[in-house]
């Protein structure tokens, strides 16, 4: 996981979570895991997520995952939230707790 | 020797008495009754104070973790946190709160999972539960919102947990 990576799963932890949940310091792989899963658990946020392509077959690895996340963060950091709104209702108290547990190796 | 077995005997003993025993916490000024068996506690705090107890080795499994929501901010609410989550789970009916944050809650923590609700004293507990993973949401009359979640918990050890409130 590269810096800028770090940069964009921090900003779209940040978005889901409130200010101040994360910084790309303390951004981790098992963070991303926590984000990736909160959104294809809730549903109707999963129709976000196809902006790299999936691989094929079973649970996508982490180097997958870590792009995806990314991108979120990328075009959260752009401006585009209005499509992550209803996701962040869903999952902002259902994964905190993950969230923060990923975050400080709990 | 026999004063040396003597110690080891009384250590294993209240080792295992701990382990089968529920702890006292006292979280947000309520009591709760956690399982003694936890591993790990992690003062994890940030703005909801988040506590989490974890029942494995392995690092965000099997955990109980207590947040106090009271002063959140992380969504629209509409309304005070803990007024909108009574309008979640249809205890109140306040027309402040933000209606459409509302109903994707509900499609979160109502639709499709068991929900029970009991008070206990001056508080209404909601349990919201799935084979995945189980909450419970503590709504004070005067403002206070905190809500438990776990992983492998569901309801009588949340019953338990809560018993003494």
């Amino acid at each position: 996981m590269d810096y800028g990576e770090r940069e964009h799963i921090s900003a779209a932890i940040n978005y889901f979570w409130g200010d101040g949940t994360s910084s790309p310091h303390s951004v981790n792989e098992a963070a991303a895991e926590v984000v990736y899963e909160a959104i294809t658990e809730a549903q109707s946020c999963s129709a976000s997520m196809d902006i790299v392509p999936r691989p094929s077959g079973g649970k996508p690895g982490i180097s997958y995952i870590v792009k995806q996340v990314a991108s979120i963060g990328k075009s959260i950091v752009a401006g585009n939230t209005s499509i992550y709104q209803v996701c962040k209702v869903k999952i902002s108290a259902s994964y905190r707790s993950e969230i923060t547990m990923a975050l400080q190796g709990i | 020797m026999l004063k040396f077995c003597f110690v080891v005997l009384v250590l294993v003993s209240s080792s295992s008495a701990f382990a089968s025993s529920a702890v006292d916490l006292v979280y947000s000024d309520l009591k709760f009754e956690v399982p003694g068996e936890f591993s790990v506690i992690g003062d994890a705090g940030g703005n909801q104070n988040i506590l989490i107890f974890r029942y494995s080795d392995q690092r965000g499994k099997r955990f109980l973790a207590f947040s106090d929501m009271t002063n959140d901010e992380t969504i629209d609410y509409g309304c005070p946190s803990y007024v909108f989550f009574s309008k979640v789970f249809d205890l109140s009916d306040n027309s402040s709160c933000n209606d459409d944050n509302i109903e994707i809650m509900r499609d979160t923590f109502v639709e499709g999972r068991d929900v029970e609700a009991w008070s206990i004293n001056d508080y209404e507990v909601v349990y919201s539960g799935s084979g995945k993973k189980s909450y419970a949401f503590i709504i004070g009359n005067y403002g206070k919102l905190l809500k438990i979640d776990s992983d492998f918990l569901g309801i009588e050890a949340f019953r338990s947990i809560l018993a003494d409130l």
